[in-house]
């Protein structure tokens, strides 16, 4: 990305400030062109640092602004707050306190009273070469701990599902913002104009709780939103209903024709031109997707590797092949994924939130969950796509150290959680932050979702401080006014 | 890679240029003591890098400024940031200190240990600072720069060298401009285009047949003004211009986006902004019953029920309910009105202010919590008995008679069924004790060695198994857990009073406190009721210590600040007819918008709304009846300067064509094809049917939830703008269209829509159900209308019903072509296979003019 800034790339309020900060670069010659340069990078008023969209081609790959770790991603999304107790954060004192009150602690957590500390539902061991201690609940991932970053010190503003997800796809709390893979999508269109840059794939057992929050474009165009679809939903309207495909072929022609004529009765409408130009987009997506999505090609060897053909688990199996779909969609150079376990609030049923019946519920979900995930990142690094790949999971908050009173089960905790990173520009064997020894609170380089953020675009080459979009006066982004790149993590 | 670089060093040139300017300074000073000394090489530095950010130059976030000796004197916020006094307790080193409640300084990460120690060691001295000087004034005061701040003055039409050509003031306007840079308008657009154009804008609708020809037959002048007369009193123009409105709103039928909570009530508010559009509702008297109808007086029971069901305005939006922290639920939500009241009335961001000054806008941090104040003094959600729930504030309205009458007799009848859902349930219950009699029996008869089988029991015509008798008994509990559901179903949708959400005058009435970085649980100082004071000159009217102030906002904005609220007013409908505003961005009017590319027109159009008496129709009929609304779309060679010259056509040269918005599209693919139907209103989401309806148990923690698995009959058919409006996920059933075709999320409060044109559009209009119904019908309708005679005739129809107009001989021919290439076999009257191809062809012939260019534009 260039660095040379005239008035010319300012934006008329940028020009205004320009002339009422002249005094700097008289009072300092040269090096006051640098600083004002600085003071105006630090205003977001630089046009320069804009994405600029082509509106007949909104997916034209764009220049991030420095060079990048990562080209692409997938975000492994477990909705309803999996236990950072149960998983990747070894607490041995509360192995010891297990059945004892917490003094001091909150009487009352989300749902209701707080019960008594317990220890967790699942047996640790060291793992690797770094010994990490990690549980039993998730043993194929459990296996990959050596390749994986843990940051163990997240925090999330809200400690209710929908608003949590928001927080953690868009950075925002209330509905309305655009979300991660928007962002990235208006940032850094992408390589492959035949399919879609952005695709959510929700979960086999139905959408997380803030549904299409997650995934859609806010006040960024419409055009930066997720496709949604799955290895069990494929794309809406791909497929014509019920005709022939010469027939379609003859209607398309014809339609092609009138909307041709009606051009040349308009010339240099860049509107028409722009439909015309999707509709041929959506004629190349109707060969592109199915070819993307279409899983019979996959040899047995890989759908097993998965679990995609575990017939004694329906859900594993639907799950372990939307993974399948994840790695083809990365392959054929879609930019973000955005893969989701787990569905809405179903009390645990149906996602993490294990308030009442934890160990058997999660005992089900992980079994949904580990090998397809596992075998993923085992496949994207078999075929060297973890080169250019990031992956991260992650949840929207921890739960609580305490059983909830006369339940078996962890209220939510937005103070203190678990998400980790691999791939492409990772230091692998790296855990980072710590919670107390009890697993209530982060209290060691503590890092709010806005750090987790921040650090996504950072290994895509984007300033999460630059990437920015300015609806009704406000210079809006990602990260609001907060984030900060979580460098331990980095290689 | 390299922008990064640049500001790191940028940053630090900042520093050593400041530096170096003050060590001048200080170099006519006799002696630089040690302690100046520390200052310059270990704090200035520090604060030049981590506090002048924020806190120097024209921004003083919490109204602190480090840039000199005098700014942490005065202090911000907070009172002096250094206290000479008690050093260790000076709020500049609680905050880099993050201690305890202080907000945490700088935000974006703590200072290290060692200039945490410097800052520490410079306070204890007595924080010696060689800095003289004043920081300037941080925002533009109430006397502010901005334009559109400015009242409105008298401006007179200007003078035209082609006096032929206006119409009107409005395009002496608009031809002024284009004679400065030697251009001329377009020509006019013909008649049937400009019909079209016309009814699409007034109405959201295509004209019918009939409407084209008596419009086409009558050759006179008055024929236009006839027919914006006609467009503008029908009950369409209300329909379609209630969702620009609504828009802003951020109008849904579900509360929040968790749980699918529904908004029940919210039609009825839906059904107010029609009434009000339809009835030429003053403008003025539109706000006032929408901020505080429920303080009006009124002279009849339905102008009592708009007023208070007007308030709605303020809970139908982005409303969050379950969030465990209640003052900061209500917070957020204060916080949401006064965004909402901003964007909507004043094109102003005014949210930024919740936190700090606004940066480039005269919206001070006072002015947010005078506003807050106002809001936090209204009633607008309330807790109820379920988990962490609360619900938006429900008012009973009074009723009509006729109201009454209707209801009284809704509900015997309602009564009658539950009573029949309670027989059937008791009859159950007392089948079950009947069978557990007789299994109780059995038992003691196999107990007594008796045969398995009832046959000698109590009930000699019971011969069946125990087994079978258990399975009927199962059945039955089911069926009284069934009946259950059903009279809780019932409850919840009996006839009562009619109610609706609304706001009122809280229990508790003041003035608000600053909350502290936005944080509620960080009180600051307490700020007196008020306005926005760079908006008007003045103080505007005094709100008394009992009551919220919500009347006096509004009198405030439709008295003191109506410039501001009737130019933003005009701008968003010249929007909606011309494409772009006067002001581009038709929600934000502040410093950092574009300039208005004809600024005194739009002054005096918003002077004139006003002396009309704040009517919508009359503006919109003046616009619609200009030249320049009558210029043809189509940029001609002749205008080919213009073109490049100007492409988004700021200057109006030509009318901008636009993309019908998502409504349009598929009420005029249902009105096209025959099948659109006229819908009083009503509630939109179908509580009625049981299937809709989840969480009834009373004792749930949850509230009652809605899901859209059933709609009525006549949903498919009905216009858009009466379909349930969903937050949570995307628009269902025969709203889908919404999902694809821009559609605002109702999360944003917005007055414009972007146009896009992306892929999956183009994947429904050729793929989606909806075109294939429209097209199906259509064909039938034409292929059964035996008063068309041959196929040049049905041809010249189908264009006419699509594109209002009949087709011209080389689509003739190539519609020909292809109904013959694909239906070769096909003669007009043939066996029943060659029928249904032949209708094929004609259905993709419909299909295709209906997903084309032509018809989706309004051109």
């Amino acid at each position: 990305m260039s660095t040379k800034y005239s008035a010319d790339g300012l934006s008329s309020a940028g020009r205004q400030f320009l002339e009422r900060r002249t005094f700097f670069a008289n009072a300092a010659a040269s090096l006051g062109s640098i600083a004002l340069t600085s003071l105006l990078s630090r205003d977001d008023l630089l046009a320069a640092q804009t994405p600029v969209i082509d509106p007949t081609r909104p997916h034209a790959p764009r220049s991030p602004h420095f060079r990048p770790q990562a080209n692409n991603v997938v975000v492994i999304f477990c909705a309803g707050a999996v236990s950072q107790l149960e998983t990747w954060d070894y607490k041995p004192e509360l192995i010891k306190r297990d059945g004892l009150p917490l003094a001091g602690g909150p009487p009352v957590t989300f749902q209701g009273p707080a019960g008594n500390l317990a220890r967790p539902q699942y047996h640790f061991r060291p793992r690797g070469e770094t010994g990490k201690m990690v549980s039993d609940m998730l043993p194929h991932l459990a296996a990959l701990t050596d390749e994986l970053a843990f940051v163990h010190s997240l925090t999330s503003k809200s400690n209710t599902h929908g608003p949590a997800e928001n927080f953690l796809s868009t950075g925002f709390v209330t509905d309305g913002f655009p979300s991660l893979g928007a962002w990235v999508n208006y940032g850094l269109g992408s390589e492959n104009q035949d399919l879609p840059a952005f695709v959510a794939i929700p979960d086999p057992r139905g959408v997380p709780q803030s549904g299409s929050n997650n995934w859609g474009p806010g006040f960024l165009p419409a055009a930066f939103q997720a496709t949604v679809l799955s290895a069990q939903e494929p794309v809406r309207h791909l497929q014509p209903p019920g005709i022939s495909s010469r027939e379609d072929q003859a209607a398309r022609t014809l339609l092609r024709k009138i909307n041709e004529s009606h051009l040349a009765q308009h010339p240099g409408d860049g509107k028409l031109a722009a439909r015309i130009a999707s509709y041929e987009l959506a004629a190349r997506m109707q060969l592109s997707v199915p070819e993307a999505t279409d899983l019979a090609s996959e040899p047995t060897h890989i759908l097993k590797m998965y679990g995609a053909t575990d017939e004694s688990n329906p859900t594993k199996a639907a799950f372990a092949r939307n993974c399948i779909l994840a790695r083809r969609l990365i392959e054929r150079g879609v930019r973000f994924v955005q893969l989701f376990n787990g569905a809405y609030a179903s009390g645990g049923e149906l996602n993490w939130d294990g308030h009442n019946k934890l160990k058997e519920q999660y005992d089900k979900h992980a079994a949904i969950l580990d090998q397809p995930a596992a075998a993923l990142i085992h496949d994207l690094k078999q075929r060297g796509l973890l080169q250019d790949t990031l992956v991260v999971w992650c949840t929207e908050f921890g739960r609580m150290p305490m059983f909830q009173k006369g339940a078996q089960g962890r209220d939510h905790n937005p103070d203190g959680f678990t998400c980790w990173l691999t791939g492409a520009g990772i230091k692998p064997g790296v855990s980072h932050g710590e919670t107390d020894e009890l697993g209530l609170k982060a209290v060691q380089d503590v890092h709010s979702l806005y750090d987790l953020n921040a650090t996504i675009l950072h290994l895509l080459g984007l300033n999460h401080e630059q990437l920015t979009f300015q609806h009704n006066g406000i210079q809006r982004r990602l990260t609001n006014v907060e984030g900060r790149v979580i460098r331990q993590v980095l290689a | 890679m390299g922008t990064r670089v640049v500001t790191t060093i940028g940053r630090l040139a900042a520093g050593v240029a400041i530096a170096f300017s003050a060590s001048i300074s200080f170099a006519a000073q006799p002696a630089l003591t040690e302690q100046m000394e520390f200052f310059e090489q270990r704090v200035r530095p520090l604060l030049v890098e981590h506090c002048y950010p924020c806190h120097a130059g024209n921004k003083r976030q919490g109204g602190l400024s480090l840039e000199y000796r005098s700014g942490w004197q005065t202090g911000g916020d907070r009172g002096p940031a250094i206290l000479a006094d008690r050093p260790e307790d000076s709020p500049l080193l609680r905050a880099v200190r993050y201690q305890d409640d202080y907000p945490q300084m700088p935000p974006d990460g703590k200072l290290s240990a060692e200039q945490i120690a410097v800052l520490e060691q410079w306070v204890r001295m007595g924080a010696p600072d060689p800095r003289d000087g004043e920081a300037i004034e941080a925002a533009p005061g109430p006397s502010g720069t901005l334009w559109v701040l400015e009242p409105l003055p008298d401006v007179t039409p200007p003078q035209v060298d082609n006096a032929e050509w206006p119409l009107g003031d409005i395009d002496r306007f608009v031809l002024a401009r284009l004679e400065q840079k030697g251009w001329q308008p377009s020509p006019d657009v013909d008649r049937g285009a400009w019909l079209r154009r016309v009814t699409f804008d007034l109405t959201g609708l295509p004209p019918t047949m009939a409407e084209v020809d008596a419009f086409l037959g009558d050759a006179s002048e008055e024929a236009f003004a006839r027919v914006v007369d006609r467009l503008l009193s029908s009950r369409e123009y209300g329909e379609r211009w209630a969702r620009p409105w609504l828009d802003l709103v951020g109008y849904a039928d579900q509360i929040g986006s968790a749980n699918n909570v529904p908004a029940e009530q919210a039609w009825r508010y839906r059904d107010y902004v029609i009434r009000a559009l339809n009835a030429e509702k003053p403008f003025d008297q539109f706000i006032r019953e929408q901020l505080a109808g429920d303080l009006l007086t009124s002279s009849s029971i339905e102008e009592r029920q708009d007023q208070i069901i007007a308030t709605g305005f303020l809970v139908l939006g982005n409303v969050n309910i379950v969030e465990s922290d209640k003052l900061v639920m209500r917070m957020d939500l204060v916080d949401h009105q006064i965004e909402k009241v901003g964007k909507a009335f004043l094109g102003m961001s005014l949210q930024c202010a919740r936190c700090h000054d606004h940066k480039f806008d005269p919206i001070i941090l006072q002015d947010y919590y005078g506003l807050a104040g106002i809001f936090a003094s209204t009633e607008s959600t309330r807790k109820v008995d379920r988990g962490v729930w609360s619900t938006v504030t429900l008012v009973t309205l009074p009723e009509t008679l006729a109201e009454f009458t209707t209801r009284e007799a809704a509900l015997s009848a309602h009564d009658r069924e539950v009573e029949e859902i309670r027989q059937e349930q008791a009859l159950s219950a007392r089948r079950i004790d009947e069978i557990d009699r007789l299994l109780e029996t059995a038992e003691q008869g196999i107990s007594n060695g008796e045969s398995a089988t009832l046959a000698n029991a109590s009930s000699p015509e019971d011969d069946r198994s125990p087994a079978e008798l258990k399975q009927e008994r199962a059945d039955l509990a089911a069926k009284v857990a069934a009946c259950n559901q059903r009279l809780w179903h019932k409850d919840y949708i009996r006839p009562s009073a009619p109610a609706t959400f609304a706001v009122k005058e809280g229990a508790e009435i003041g003035n608000s406190r600053i909350c502290l970085r936005g944080n509620p649980h960080a009180p600051g100082d307490v700020v007196p009721r008020g306005f926005i004071r760079a908006m008007a000159r003045g103080t505007g009217p005094k709100i008394p210590a009992d009551q919220s102030g919500r009347q006096q906002l509004a009198d405030w904005l439709t008295g003191p600040a109506s410039h501001v609220v009737s130019r933003v007013t005009v701008n968003r409908l010249w929007q909606k007819l011309f494409g772009r505003g006067i002001v581009d961005s038709v929600d934000y009017f502040g410093a950092r918008s574009e300039p208005p590319s004809h600024p005194e027109l739009l002054d005096f159009l918003a002077r004139q709304f006003i002396s009309q008496g704040w009517s919508q129709k009359q503006l919109l009929r003046e616009l619609v009846l200009s030249r320049t609304y009558r210029q043809q779309s189509t940029a001609t060679t002749a205008a080919s300067t213009m073109l490049a010259a100007d492409p988004d056509n700021r200057l109006l040269w030509r009318m901008s064509p636009r993309r019908l918005e998502a409504e349009m599209i598929r009420d005029a693919l249902l009105a096209s094809s025959g099948l659109l139907r006229c819908s009083a209103g009503g509630p939109a989401l179908a509580p009625e049917f049981m299937e809709n309806v989840g969480e009834l148990d009373p004792k749930s923690v949850n509230p009652i939830s809605f899901s859209l698995q059933r709609f009525r009959d006549d949903a498919p058919r009905v216009r858009t703008i009466y379909l349930p409006v969903v937050r949570s996920s995307e628009q269902r059933g025969p709203a889908d269209i919404l999902n694809f075709f821009d559609f605002p999320q109702p999360a944003q409060y917005t007055g414009g829509r972007p146009t896009t044109a992306v892929a999956s559009q183009a994947l429904f209009l050729i793929n989606g159900p909806l075109l294939q119904q429209a097209a199906k019908s259509l064909t039938e309708t034409l292929l059964a209308d035996s008063s068309l005679e041959d196929e040049e005739a049905r041809l010249h129809a189908l264009y006419r019903r699509v594109l209002n107009r009949p087709c011209t001989p080389e689509e003739l021919s190539n519609a020909r072509a292809f109904l013959g290439a694909s239906a070769p076999a096909a003669p007009e009257n043939g066996s029943a296979g060659a029928d249904a191809s032949r209708h094929d062809s004609w259905q993709q012939l419909a299909h295709a003019l209906l997903a084309s260019n032509e018809f989706l534009f309004r051109l």
